[in-house]
């Protein structure tokens, strides 16, 4: 038998399964069409068997082209199951697309953690590291290592809570801080997130919130550069280029000079008016010398965060004392994976 | 500080308005909180910071407009008449025990007041619109004078007192009866004043009831003195006792002032025709006045600290103003007495950059040339944690650390019992009146409130936070409470239990790349009123170790050859845990057994009483060939020959 021969029978084969198959309307037919031309006792199979009379050219020649006509239907009937099989689904199906899903997975976060965690981001693109401390504080490192003696008044700002063993819990996270002066090589650049205490509870105070301090040391840290990092910081921060921001002359036992800064705010009835926003200051030679950094080749600037408030401006949101009552009408509010 | 603008006005020229005067005031670190408008006046407020006790008086803020801006020129002052006196002083026999408690005391007498005479009309009216009530006229008089110049002084009822009259510390327990009419105990070390029988004032802060100046007093002694700030701070807030005098006291007093003030005492007392006065008596122990303090000014490091060229010419003018004395000579700088804040040189700098002005300085971004560590673990851990929970329905509390005394707050985050709570000594309410050492009682709290405010079927919350139990940690706890779903058209309706629990902590361990049993966790129940509360702790300081120690992500190869699974269904004790069987298993160390799957676990009707039965599926697949079925039962027989070697089983049909 020839090769042709066996090649125009097979044409012919194909021919027919492949006007067949089209026709099929269902599952079964395309099972039967499968077994009549692809089984065991198909014609196609059959024309296999012929290939053991030709000789080894031929039987490469014959057989490559068999096997691609064998492939060629598979796929053919492959597709066409698929194709009949969607249609019986978007026939068949009632999806409706407008019914509400199972339940959704979506909870919340608190709104303070997420403006943690967005000043965060801001500070570490502007190369501030992270770092965090005890929350349960000694004398030294609340107070004394930061300028403030015993008989200091501004021990009068700090409404402090203590324990019986003298330690106390921490009025800001700037004791974060003296222990990363002592135990970092310098430079240091590094901000401290975290819960901070003081003894006051009314409309504007609570006695637990949260601070980001920064603190950055370096040769030649300048007033100046401490404008530029805040000015940076706040702009960022509520995404507004033109953001007026003052910078006013303040006292902090740890920083000398100091400056309070203010933020431009304008109310709904479009009154303008100045908002404290922070405090900061270069580092108090004394905080410097307490934390055995040579002050006369080292100098740098601190500041320190009021995340409510930072929260309160940013979300709208007004009464300080709905951070702390966890009212899922509030949190459910915080679901965006953004703010 | 409270003062009006026509006070200021005795001593500057104003030609501004008020709100230029205000913000001037203001960006110069003078920050006015408050301006009440006034009959043809102004009433302005000061917030002033601790450290400009100078400013503490209408004098002071007039010198320091003065300061900020020359515009704000200092009128000439009139000439002191000095009157002549009208009576005698008393012969004071002062012994000051301790010369540095009271380097400076100068005293005086009037004597002869009547009844009829009123406090003079100009200094009431200041008085009032400052918001300072009429007491009595030499004690108004007094008021005014601490105010307009910040010198306080006290006015003692002279035939009540001796004329022995020493000065010294209190010992412990002195008890003493103020002007308020309030007992005090006194703590050893705050400065007295006493006569031969007992304590007349508490120096700086308050005097003694029994010798007040009233109505009916004829004869007055009156003190200005100079007390070191060291001694008198501290000293009335642990009396809760803050008054005008203390607050400049503490703060720190122009120790020049005491004479000046008695002299515009007698001013007033004369010009008003108030009473007889005499001349002003004096103790003195001059070394033990405080000592101005000289400074070496580099401009250049100004320059630096403030990171721009400002010119020479103006920061000498800035210095020269502060009125110490500039030696420019020899860059040496001396304090002005009244200025005790300025002490080293980054003072001078903070002067220089506050009478240029802040906002003048230009902004200047720094080159920074370090790298800092990308991430901070811990913060960055509790951060995935909080994501992964809050994108799987959980809503984030915070609460706040105190606690109370509630039997539920008895127990630690891993739930054993805690009562060394750490206490707060000087607590605000009893409901916060220690550290929490757990957070399961806040969120507990937390559902509580939700469910009486806005019901709902299903809570589900989570908090990171420090916990104070044995030491300060920082854990995560998550509850769930009621049923697993809100209502809902397809929702399976089962309440929460411990193993939703373990969904999550499975998916902790996936997302740090650990097994579930390499850090410390806790799942527990506890049942209050009609409501179960189901609990997952973990020690996140513990975790963020673990992860620490894992090696980073890295791809292995996977088997390309087909897997074969065999299935085994057996009774076995319910006292067994899963556990126990699946690190069996392990131990067999069966080569090819890829995965064993639970996929049915069942107690009910068929099972005998004590039993449980399991269905384990057991996923066979070697790496480098097929997978034979002989091999596949070979190793299913082993395991089980083991499994009935360890335990009570028997296989189900």
């Amino acid at each position: 038998m020839s090769v042709e021969k066996l090649k125009s029978d097979l044409e012919k084969v194909l021919k027919k399964a492949f006007e067949s198959i089209e026709k099929c309307e269902n599952s079964g037919e395309i099972e039967k069409a499968r077994i009549l031309y692809l089984g065991k006792k198909s014609q196609i199979n059959s024309l296999m068997k012929s290939l053991s009379a030709l000789d080894s050219q031929q039987k490469a020649e014959f057989g490559k082209y068999l096997n691609e006509a064998k492939a060629k239907l598979t796929s053919f009937l492959e597709d066409k199951k698929l194709s009949l099989s969607s249609k019986t689904k978007t026939t068949n199906d009632n999806f409706d697309i407008s019914l509400p899903g199972r339940n959704s997975s979506i909870g919340s976060l608190h709104p303070i953690t997420k403006i943690m965690n967005y000043s965060i981001e801001i500070f570490q693109a502007l190369k501030f590291e992270c770092v965090e401390g005890p929350e349960i504080e000694d004398d030294f490192h609340n107070f004394t290592a930061l300028n403030i003696p015993e008989s200091h008044p501004a021990r009068a700002m700090h409404d402090t809570f203590y324990f019986e063993d003298g330690n106390l819990l921490r009025t800001h996270t700037s004791s974060v801080q003296i222990r990363a002066m002592r135990e970092k090589n310098l430079p240091i650049r590094v901000i401290a997130p975290g819960k901070v205490y003081r003894k006051d509870s009314d409309i504007t105070h609570t006695p637990m919130f949260h601070q980001i301090e920064g603190l950055y040391i370096d040769t030649n840290v300048s007033f100046s550069n401490l404008k530029s990092i805040i000015n940076t910081f706040l702009k960022n921060f509520f995404e507004n280029d033109d953001l007026k921001i003052r910078f006013r002359p303040s006292y902090f036992p740890f920083t000398e000079p100091s400056a309070e800064v203010d933020i431009e705010y304008i109310n709904s009835k479009g009154e303008k008016s100045w908002l404290e926003i922070l405090g900061c200051g270069m580092v108090h030679p004394n905080v410097l010398e307490m934390a055995k950094i040579d002050s006369s080749t080292h100098s740098g600037y601190a500041f320190g965060l009021g995340v409510e408030r930072l929260a309160m401006l940013k979300l709208e949101i007004s009464d300080l004392r709905l951070f702390y009552e966890n009212d899922l009408r509030f949190l459910e509010q915080f679901q965006r994976a953004k703010l | 500080m409270k003062l009006t603008k026509s006070w200021l006005e005795d001593y500057i020229d104003i030609k501004e308005n008020i709100t230029n005067l205000c913000n001037d005031l203001t960006m110069a670190g003078l920050e006015v909180d408050e301006v009440v408008s006034l009959t043809s006046d102004y009433l302005i407020d000061i917030d002033l910071t601790p450290n400009r006790a100078d400013c503490l008086s209408v004098m002071g803020i007039a010198r320091e407009l003065n300061c900020i801006n020359k515009k704000y020129n200092l009128k000439k002052l009139k000439k002191e008449i000095d009157p002549k006196p009208t009576c005698e002083n008393i012969n004071l026999q002062l012994n000051i025990i301790d010369k540095e408690i009271c380097p400076r005391f100068t005293f005086m007498t009037l004597r002869d007041l009547s009844e009829e005479k009123q406090t003079p009309e100009n200094i009431a009216r200041k008085l009032q619109d400052v918001g300072i009530g009429l007491v009595h006229p030499i004690v108004d008089i007094l008021n005014y004078i601490n105010i307009d110049l910040g010198q306080p002084m006290h006015a003692y009822d002279l035939d009540k007192i001796s004329n022995q009259i020493s000065i010294r510390l209190s010992k412990k327990n002195e008890e003493f009866v103020a002007l308020d009419g309030k007992n005090y105990k006194l703590d050893q070390g705050n400065i007295v004043i006493c006569d031969k029988d007992q304590i007349i004032s508490l120096a700086g802060i308050i005097g003694a009831e029994h010798c007040a100046v009233s109505s009916s007093t004829k004869n007055i002694l009156i003190e200005s003195a100079f007390f070191p700030p060291g001694l008198v701070a501290n000293k009335a807030r642990s009396l809760k006792l803050q008054t005008e005098s203390s607050q400049r006291f503490e703060r720190g007093v122009d120790y020049n002032l005491p004479k000046r003030a008695q002299k515009e005492l007698s001013n007033i007392i004369f010009s008003n025709q108030i009473c007889n006065f005499s001349e002003i008596g004096l103790f003195e122990s001059e070394e033990f006045l405080p000592k101005a303090k000289e400074v070496d000014i580099s401009f250049e490091k100004i320059r630096q600290a403030l990171g721009f060229e400002i010119a020479d010419a103006e920061i000498e003018n800035i210095l020269i103003s502060l009125g110490g004395n500039f030696d420019k000579k020899n860059n040496k700088i001396i304090n002005p007495s009244f200025r005790y804040d300025l002490e080293i040189h980054a003072d001078y700098v903070e002067e220089v950059a506050r009478l240029y002005g802040y906002d003048n300085i230009p902004i200047v971004s720094e080159k920074i040339d370090l790298k800092p560590d990308s991430e901070y673990l811990p913060n960055n851990i509790s951060r995935q944690v909080k994501d992964y929970l809050y994108k799987n329905n959980f809503s984030e509390c915070i609460n706040y650390s105190f606690t109370n005394d509630d039997p539920y707050e008895y127990f630690d985050w891993k739930n054993d019992p805690f009562k060394e709570h750490k206490r707060i000594s000087n607590f605000m309410s009893i409901e916060q009146n220690k550290l929490r050492s757990n957070i399961s009682s806040s969120l507990i709290k937390n559902i509580e409130h939700n469910f009486n405010v806005n019901p709902k079927d299903s809570y589900r919350f989570f908090e990171i936070s420090t916990v104070f139990g044995k030491k300060e940690e920082n854990i995560l706890t998550c509850v769930v409470s009621g049923k697993k779903n809100e209502e809902n058209w397809d929702a399976e309706k089962r309440k929460f239990d411990k193993y939703d629990m373990t969904t999550i902590i499975e998916d902790l361990s996936r997302l740090f790349g650990l097994e579930k049993n390499d850090f410390s966790y806790e799942i527990s129940s506890i049942t209050k009123g009609k409501r179960d509360y189901i609990f997952l702790s973990v020690c996140l300081d513990d975790l963020t170790k673990k992860i620490k120690n894992n090696p980073p992500e890295s791809y292995k190869n996977y088997s390309k050859f087909p897997y074969i699974r065999r299935d085994l269904s057996f009774f076995i004790d319910d006292t067994v845990s899963y556990n126990k069987i699946s690190k069996l298993v392990e131990e067999i160390n069966v080569h090819s057994l890829k995965k064993i799957l639970l996929f049915d676990l069942y107690d009910g009707k068929n099972v005998p009483k004590g039993k449980k039965s399991l269905g384990i599926g057991f996923i066979f697949q070697d790496e480098n060939k097929t997978l034979t079925h002989e091999e596949a039962d070979k190793n299913i027989e082993r395991i089980l020959f083991e499994l009935k070697n360890h335990f009570d089983i028997e296989l189900r049909k």
